[in-house]
């Protein structure tokens, strides 16, 4: 505790005058940008994570380039201020309660799981782009070949999720810094497509302690399918997460000789990518992913009341409140089991729920 | 570690936090009947031939919540899994899930309307897996529970996916994300996005 007061304070003298600290936790991220002939480049501002806080803001930016005019996109380079929880990146499509003209400024901010920028309804038809759970620097080039498509003009949405409570702490602020690397249209010679898959109405309940959720995805090809990246995401009562390569068509786990994806760590979770990535599976073949988890006793500061509390909002009754963790983006209060995987070519950007 | 044991015993099973236990006759075979929850809250019992509802999730998209009525089997900790299979091309969307069962009227355990976890929460559209429409078309449903202690039950039907949700919008982004041939974050407007109306 005391660590983290004395990280408040840092904090709050940084924010007003500056650092000069060599310290990465104190220090905000810095991307030099690509040339304008080469990529792209987007940066939130630093905002400030106060104690106690979870903040989820939605950065909306557009591609560069006119409509009709195809950018092709082969490397990206993400970089994030130490307190990071998730960064994820989605193509806007169909707006519901959230979109770039919400605000004037192109973002929306949430706290606390208050705001649309925590409602998942909101993009749910938005196909992934990227993502990253990793402080510091993630610097991915594709393989040989292989971009990801857009448009010129095409919006895109960055979700940064920061939290600064008694699981994560975000000792300075918060800042997320992307590079879009482009290559010329004539170097590409498949496109890269992404999967985000979910498990939904997750419940981790003490009569319950040690549930699995297991679900499937199809990418939709006839063509074989090259696995290029991969990541799973839970909260703290995540104890293993598992993809497999699947057939598309059997009811039963895959044997272990086919799982490409393991994480036990659900604050740093490996990021698998090519070139340590590169799993060729079979036309027809899909996602097999597992989440596990471990009940525990809530976090301090938290208790069974406030986990019940939210979840007798959501309608369930009395003689079922359990201090169950349950689907939703709080870290502290709630749980997640998505998977993020990334291949060529492309069939479709493929959507699981 | 042996000497110990011996001198103060076995140290006893940690209580058991899930209360309900076994429902049923051990000594009989396991039986489930596979239900649905609906979008206003009901649970109705799944028949052959009949029709499955499609429902929004929180997430977004649309799933078949099946869930079943048990007996003879351990109540705590039991596996669900959900699929719906396209019998054309064999093809299958899945979710697994572990769940406590919950006491039901006439001495049957099983998932509860108040609750969707305790449903399998079938995956089926965005419709990025089957070439038919997910809806007004005929697929199979194989529901199977799998007790802690290995007793095993299934269900296989024949079953008809519709809309259940009558709401306009509702209605036309249920058959747009739920038709053959659907792209993810393709326009959804009003009429469903059906083209053609084909198989």
């Amino acid at each position: 505790m005391k660590r983290l007061l004395n990280w408040g304070v840092v904090a709050a003298a940084c924010f007003a005058m500056g650092c000069e600290d060599d310290d990465p936790a104190n220090t905000d991220v810095n991307l030099e940008p690509p040339p304008a002939d080469q990529g792209f480049h987007f940066e939130t501002p630093a905002f400030e994570v106060a104690q106690g806080v979870e903040q989820q803001d939605c950065y909306f930016f557009q591609v560069p380039g006119t409509p009709g005019t195809p950018m092709f996109l082969h490397k990206f380079e993400v970089k994030q201020n130490v307190g990071s929880h998730h960064m994820n990146i989605f193509r806007v499509k169909t707006i519901k309660g959230l979109g770039p003209d919400t605000s004037p400024d192109r973002v929306v901010k949430s706290q606390n799981g208050t705001g649309e920028c925590f409602k998942s309804p909101n993009w749910s038809d938005w196909p992934l782009v990227m993502n990253s759970q990793t402080d510091g620097l993630v610097d991915w080039t594709l393989p040989d070949g292989v971009a990801n498509k857009f448009d010129g003009g095409e919006w895109l949405m960055l979700q940064t999720h920061y939290v600064n409570a008694l699981t994560q702490t975000t000792p300075f602020r918060g800042k997320v810094e992307v590079n879009f690397w482009s290559v010329p249209a004539a170097q590409v010679t498949a496109e890269l497509g992404t999967i985000f898959a979910t498990k939904q109405s997750i419940r981790v309940c003490r009569a319950n302690p040690t549930p699995k959720f297991s679900g499937t995805c199809n990418f939709g090809s006839t063509n074989p399918t090259t696995i290029v990246g991969a990541n799973g995401h839970f909260h703290s009562r995540g104890k293993s997460f598992d993809m497999f390569q699947w057939d598309g068509t059997s009811t039963t786990e895959p044997p272990l000789a086919d799982r490409f994806y393991q994480s036990s760590s659900w604050d740093e979770p490996p990021m698998l990518r090519s070139p340590q990535l590169s799993k060729q599976v079979p036309a027809g073949s899909g996602l097999f992913y597992t989440c596990g988890f471990q009940w525990q006793e809530p976090p301090r500061g938290v208790t069974c009341a406030d986990i019940d509390a939210a979840d007798k909002a959501k309608g369930t009754p009395d003689d079922q409140l359990d201090c169950c963790y349950t689907f939703g983006g709080i870290v502290e209060k709630s749980e997640h089991c998505n998977a993020f995987v990334y291949y060529y070519p492309k069939s479709d950007n493929v959507a699981c729920f | 570690m042996l000497v110990a044991v011996l001198v103060t015993g076995c140290p006893k099973d940690p209580v058991d936090p899930c209360q309900l236990g076994f429902i049923g006759d051990k000594s009989a075979p396991p039986s489930i009947e596979v239900v649905y929850l609906y979008a206003d809250g009901t649970v109705r019992p799944a028949l052959e031939g009949g029709e499955a509802p499609l429902i929004e999730p929180p997430q977004g998209g649309r799933v078949i919540f099946a869930g079943i009525r048990a007996r003879n089997v351990d109540a705590c900790a039991a596996t669900l899994s959900g699929a719906l299979r396209d019998t054309q091309s064999n093809r299958v969307m899945l979710d697994q899930r572990t769940t406590n069962l919950v006491a039901q009227d006439g001495g049957s355990a099983g998932s509860t309307g108040d609750e969707a976890s305790t449903f399998a929460n079938v995956p089926v559209c965005p419709n990025q897996w089957s070439e038919r429409d997910i809806f007004d078309l005929e697929y199979q449903l194989e529901i199977t529970l799998t007790d802690r202690g290995g007793r095993r039950a299934m269900k296989s039907l024949k079953v008809r996916p519709f809309c259940s949700e009558p709401e306009a919008s509702k209605l036309a982004e249920c058959r747009c994300i739920c038709k053959r041939g659907y792209v993810l974050g393709e326009p959804c407007g009003v009429d469903g996005g059906v083209a053609d109306g084909g198989p």
